[in-house]
């Protein structure tokens, strides 16, 4: 009876020394791997690929974790440009015949990979394209996930997974040869008032004003391009500013805003309104008349450039309106000053 | 019976043990700054001397070599267009609890979203659900539709939400570089649904670039006095993506 008790006793003792044990072991799992805060980076953000059929190449990537320890996945799937300014829309999917392995002995797509405080990572991502590949453009992210965990039960909760991507443009050629075509399709300013006067449209902008343009350059090719060139800002009294044409990426098929140099960048810090105009370089000055815009975009080196021309009409009507009123408010002044003096009593 | 105890107990010790001290590792490891790193981006080739493979990076201090050919470009070697600097993105959490929602309660929950990329560096940062705010029964909070009426929100385009009596989930944000029409206070969005293959919403985006852009995304419940009790989850789905 006695012995029985007893081997009830530690039986009861070792369910709980297990069942602690088990309890501690989860908590401490999950409060290790799954993080609360993320801060990832990956390099390099681009990668441009010209290549022919048949070779490969592998591309190192570092991924540094800088925040609590993380799992993160690897893969990569293909992306679309989306909108004007370079961003990308990922597919769900990879597309294209390009081929994609991770380099790597130990991590493989989709195996996960701790990455601790401080960690940094590389992931060797080999890009293999067949003998028998058709030429022409393929676009790819390579992306790290971060692995979100389990949802507990027991709250309301929504988990956030992070998605860091770089993107790759693989160009496959034989001959190495890409095919250049672009337009200009969109020279204009922003933030004028537009008149038209028999059948001629004038930008009238104020002189003092900060003028947003906007160039846009569609690509009718096959091939990824980027343009070169520059443009010039022309007044009555010659040449008042030249601003390079910053080479940007735009894909086949698509059109993208092609920046300049500036002459002021706005400051985003506090959502100034130039910040939410999308808008190739800002003009600022003092400026009268009638000012021409002449941009000269060279698609390929030796190629025939694209040209396009827009221009605007400069009036200090801020400034004019200040001295109307400064000379209305004088004028008051004087004629008040006027009577006042003629209503004194002769002494 | 005895023997079994004496056996177990120390194995048991020295697993707590273990685990103990891989949790004091865990804490020593303290969240640090952004690391700045070189940006020379190495190529490794399979095939070393053959010289059919042209890569280029924005990313490298090398050289723009362009060659003439018919209107046509052979590439080699580097293009310097962004700085040198890695795309960094952090989320202040990854849980967000709302605890028990109450009816006609409204909870929010608030995360911080920086992204680094240098001063001229493009990027867009976008956001979706991996389905509805769910229970294990099935029942799902909706996704919010704002006040509703003319203060209607889409996934696209914010609105007010600020009755109690207007019920489900979103999000508002405010700081850098977001969208214009979540720009005001209260201002709401439902998340797109990934598990419905609907296209993710950009929540930040430069048209200009800035370092350290930053950002607070504001997730909202709100349930109804008809919504089943139980616990509702889902995971949301950040994509950040630099400009190509």
């Amino acid at each position: 009876m006695k012995k029985n008790t007893l081997t009830r006793e530690i039986s009861k003792i070792i369910f709980l020394l297990v069942a602690i044990l088990v309890l501690h072991t989860i908590y401490f799992i999950f409060h290790t791997v799954h993080a609360q805060s993320v801060s990832l980076s990956l390099t390099p953000p681009l990668v441009e690929l010209l290549i022919k059929p048949g070779k490969s190449v592998v591309i190192p990537y570092t991924v540094t974790n800088t925040s609590d320890p993380v799992v993160v996945v690897p893969n990569v799937t293909s992306f679309s440009p989306k909108g004007i300014m370079g961003s990308v829309s990922l597919r769900r999917e990879i597309v294209g015949p390009v081929r994609f392995n991770l380099d790597n002995s130990d991590i493989t797509f989709e195996n996960g990979v701790f990455l601790k405080t401080g960690a940094r990572r590389k992931f060797l991502l080999k890009i293999r394209v067949p003998e028998n590949a058709p030429s022409g453009d393929y676009y790819y992210t390579f992306y790290i996930k971060t692995d979100p965990g389990p949802l507990f039960t027991g709250k309301s909760i929504s988990k956030s997974t992070v998605v860091v991507g770089s993107n790759i443009l693989i160009t496959i050629s034989k001959t190495y040869t890409t095919e250049n075509k672009g337009s200009i399709s969109s020279f204009d300013l922003e933030n004028s008032v537009k008149l038209t006067i028999f059948g001629h449209r004038y930008n009238i902008v104020d002189s003092l004003s900060a003028i947003p343009f906007t160039m846009i350059v569609k690509n009718n090719g096959h091939n990824y391009i980027k343009p070169h060139g520059e443009i010039l800002v022309r007044g009555p009294l010659g040449t008042v500013s030249k601003h390079t044409i910053i080479p940007v990426n735009i894909l086949a098929g698509s059109s993208r805003i092609v920046p300049a140099t500036p002459t002021v960048s706005p400051d985003c810090t506090n959502h100034t309104r130039l910040c939410n105009v999308p808008h190739s370089f800002i003009l600022k000055g003092f400026f009268i008349g009638k000012q021409s815009l002449g941009a000269t975009i060279l698609f390929a080196p030796g190629a025939s450039p694209a040209y396009a021309s827009t221009s605007f009409i400069a009036i200090p009507y801020r400034l004019m309106v200040v001295i109307i009123i400064i000379f209305i408010v004088l004028n008051v002044l004087v004629v008040r000053f006027h009577i006042l003096s003629q209503s004194k009593p002769e002494l | 019976m005895i023997n079994l105890l004496q056996k177990i107990i120390p194995l048991l010790i020295l697993i707590l043990g273990f685990t103990i001290v891989n949790e004091v590792r865990a804490i020593n490891m303290d969240s640090t700054q952004f690391q700045i790193e070189s940006g020379t981006v190495n190529i490794e080739e399979n095939n070393p001397g053959n010289n059919s493979v042209t890569l280029t990076s924005t990313l490298g201090q090398g050289e723009i070599k362009e060659f003439l050919s018919n209107g046509f470009v052979l590439k080699e070697g580097y293009q310097n267009v962004y700085p040198i600097v890695p795309f960094s993105f952090s989320i202040s959490t990854t849980s967000i609890n709302f605890g028990t929602l109450m009816a006609n309660t409204p909870r929010t929950q608030r995360a911080l979203i920086s992204v680094n990329f240098g001063p001229v560096g493009l990027y867009q940062v976008a956001v979706e659900e991996m389905g509805k705010l769910r229970a294990q029964t099935g029942a799902h909070i909706p996704d919010t539709t704002c006040n509703g009426g003319s203060k209607s929100c889409s996934k696209t385009s914010a609105n007010l939400w600020n009755s109690t009596s207007a019920y489900g989930f979103g999000y508002a944000m405010s700081g850098n570089d977001i969208p214009s029409d979540l720009n005001s206070h209260d201002y709401y969005r439902p998340f797109p649904d990934g598990s419905l293959n609907e296209i993710p919403t950009t929540i930040m985006s430069n048209i200009e670039g800035g370092n350290n852009r930053q950002s607070t995304i504001t997730f909202k419940a709100n349930v109804s006095p008809n919504q089943e009790s139980g616990t509702y989850q889902t995971f949301i789905k950040f994509i950040v993506t630099p400009n190509f």
